[in-house]
């Protein structure tokens, strides 16, 4: 087994080796009673201390994967022990996690809240061609791409706010321009900014969406906003932006709504307002019912709560699909200038070469390719998005 | 017909919160009725009307397409709403300046006649509905300020008209004098002539203002 250690990765290192290790015992790469490379061996290989990879070997005989023999070093332990056994069950647990998400999105024995289908729109100077993703019920689907990709098209497409070309649209089975108004009433929406009038005060927001649903509730209107920490006599310029957004998920909320968009509604807050939102996104979806798309280009949101992404490039998708599966697509290569063969050159996607060494993404399934000197590391959502980003502009 | 008075309501809370200016220019007709008290309480009248198109102004600066769009309103319910809004905020400022108008006539001693009233508000109604027949789809086509220009224009032009001729209008004054006379004498007949012209411009414009707000999706 070949050990990787990645320096963005938020694990420490002794974790990351302990990571891999219990993945390759449980995968059956490392066979019962194999022995493990020595401390000191691997500490050399990955140049790291001995006390660190010491450290990591001892977590792993604690939680009953491996077991140590004086003066001979550390063994794989037989598959029988109940520490194993639980980790096992808790694998296969992730595994059907994914299964039934993958096949909510092929739409195999799950309801799609939201179907975009090959929706275009030809603005001249820009066009979105083609654009296909689905949201299934329970989920939270993750769209990103740079400034100008087409995210805010797509979600004006989506809400009737302009026409698309071409395609379909149906949210919760309905087409989006023939059922316009049906649609609305199950859908809440937050943009970047409050759409409301600014002098208006908090109650009278809610006095103004009440209007137009069916199922609003004042009650509940109220006590969400005195949960979020509105002052229902304060007026909305007065708001804070994490508050302004809050009294917009309030709306959404007070009439039950099944779909939730979010254009950028994370721009501009605090981490703490930011992290609260992402909290009360995954109450929201808790029961199976509901759903979210969220466009945002701060991707480390959605590294926490998506479980899709859609990217968007130039207005074309570029991916749609689990975000486990984009982010296990790609890993991040560095390495000297010297390493940097014709052929690595030609798997590089946005290579980057510097005066020290160069950078870049590489398919995961290249990896066993690459030459020792490199170093990998995991992706995460913004490296895919500057990566990419950076090939698709004209030289 | 139920979701455009939700759209009405909707514009009735939006401008709730400029109600203060509403009243402030509440006084113009009193000033305007110790001058003349047809002509200028028309103007006055007219003017007031007008303040019910700073909804565009309150619309664009707080970017409320989006609530709009937003909501579950079709486009059609959603212009006749506002074409309601317009109706409702003309009649009532009407309303409001009428005993105003009587009040400060009164003050000064110069009473004007009931058929006098009638052509006044027919006239306000008539240019209100002038104004505002192109103001919106203007408005829903090019946004506020494109649209205020637009707006303006016409006024410009006939201010520059009236310069040139002012000697034409001095020549033809024996005959304009008598046109006002005719017009005296049937002041009633004129007031409903106005009132119905203006209501028909607004249907027009409301026929208008559809198919320009659907085409701003395109």
């Amino acid at each position: 087994m070949k050990i990787i250690i990645s320096n963005s990765s938020p694990l420490p290192i002794y974790e990351q080796i302990k990571q891999q290790v219990k993945t390759a015992i449980l995968s059956g790469e490392l066979e019962e009673n194999q022995v493990l490379p020595s401390l000191r061996v691997l500490a050399g290989d990955l140049k790291i201390s001995v006390l660190t990879t010491m450290r990591a070997y001892n977590e792993l005989e604690q939680e009953g994967f491996v077991t140590s023999i004086q003066g001979k070093g550390y063994y794989v332990m037989p598959r029988g022990s109940q520490l194993m056994q639980e980790q096992f069950l808790r694998e296969v647990e992730r595994s059907l996690e994914e299964a039934v998400r993958a096949a909510a999105m092929a739409n195999i024995g799950g309801e799609q809240l939201m179907d975009v289908d090959a929706v275009s729109k030809d603005y001249g100077k820009f066009a979105l061609r083609d654009v296909s993703f689905s949201i299934p019920k329970g989920y939270i689907m993750g769209l990103i791409g740079p400034n100008g990709a087409g995210k805010t098209t797509i979600i004006h497409l989506i809400l009737n706010l302009l026409r698309r070309d071409s395609g379909k649209i149906a949210v919760l089975g309905m087409d989006n321009i023939a059922d316009d108004t049906a649609i609305k009433q199950q859908v809440g929406v937050a943009f970047d900014c409050v759409p409301y009038v600014d002098d208006w005060k908090v109650r009278d927001v809610g006095k103004a969406m009440s209007l137009f649903y069916d199922h609003w509730s004042r009650s509940k209107f109220l006590g969400l906003a005195e949960e979020f920490g509105l002052d229902s006599g304060k007026r909305v310029k007065e708001l804070s932006r994490g508050m302004q957004t809050k009294l917009m998920l309030a709306c959404a909320f007070a009439h039950d709504a099944k779909l939730l968009i979010l254009d950028e509604p994370t721009s501009g807050m605090d981490p703490v307002a930011r992290s609260e939102l992402l909290d009360m996104l995954q109450a929201y979806i808790a029961d199976g019912e509901k759903s979210v798309l969220f466009s945002t280009h701060i991707t480390t949101d959605l590294e926490r709560v998506a479980d899709f992404i859609t990217y968007i490039r130039n207005g074309q998708m570029y991916f749609t699909g689990p975000t486990d599966e984009l982010l296990e697509e790609w890993r991040l290569i560095k390495g000297g200038r010297e390493d940097l063969t014709p052929q690595l050159k030609e798997k590089i996607t946005g290579l980057r070469v510097h005066p020290t060494g160069f950078d870049g993404l590489v398919k995961s399934k290249d990896f066993t390719e690459i030459s020792d000197g490199c170093i990998l590391d995991k992706v995460s959502l913004e490296d895919i998005m500057l990566y990419t980003a950076k090939e698709a502009k004209p030289s | 017909m139920t979701a455009a008075v939700k759209m009405f309501r909707l514009d009735l809370l939006t401008m709730q919160v400029y109600l203060k200016s509403y009243m402030i220019f509440m006084v113009y007709p009193l000033l305007f009725a110790w001058w003349e008290p047809v002509g200028m309480g028309v103007m006055a009248g007219f003017m007031l009307a007008m303040l019910g198109g700073s909804i565009f102004s309150v619309q664009e600066k707080n970017k409320l397409e989006r609530l709009y769009g937003m909501l579950s309103i079709s486009d059609s319910s959603l212009v006749a709403g506002r074409y309601l809004f317009l109706l409702v905020n003309c009649l009532m400022v009407q309303m409001a300046i009428l005993p105003l108008h009587i009040l400060a006539s009164r003050l000064i001693g110069r009473m004007p006649g009931g058929e006098d009233l009638l052509l006044a508000m027919g006239l306000s109604y008539f240019l209100f509905w002038l104004q505002s027949s192109y103001q919106v789809p203007l408005f829903l086509k090019f946004g506020y300020t494109k649209m205020r220009l637009w707006v303006t224009l016409p006024f410009v032009l006939v201010a520059l008209a009236f310069g040139f001729l002012t000697p034409m209008f001095k020549e033809a004054a024996p005959s304009i004098e008598t046109w006002f006379e005719q017009i005296h004498q049937h002041s009633l007949s004129l007031s409903l002539i106005l009132l119905a012209l203006g209501t028909l411009l607004g249907m027009i414009s409301y026929l208008i203002s559809i198919g320009v707000y659907k085409s701003t999706k395109q």
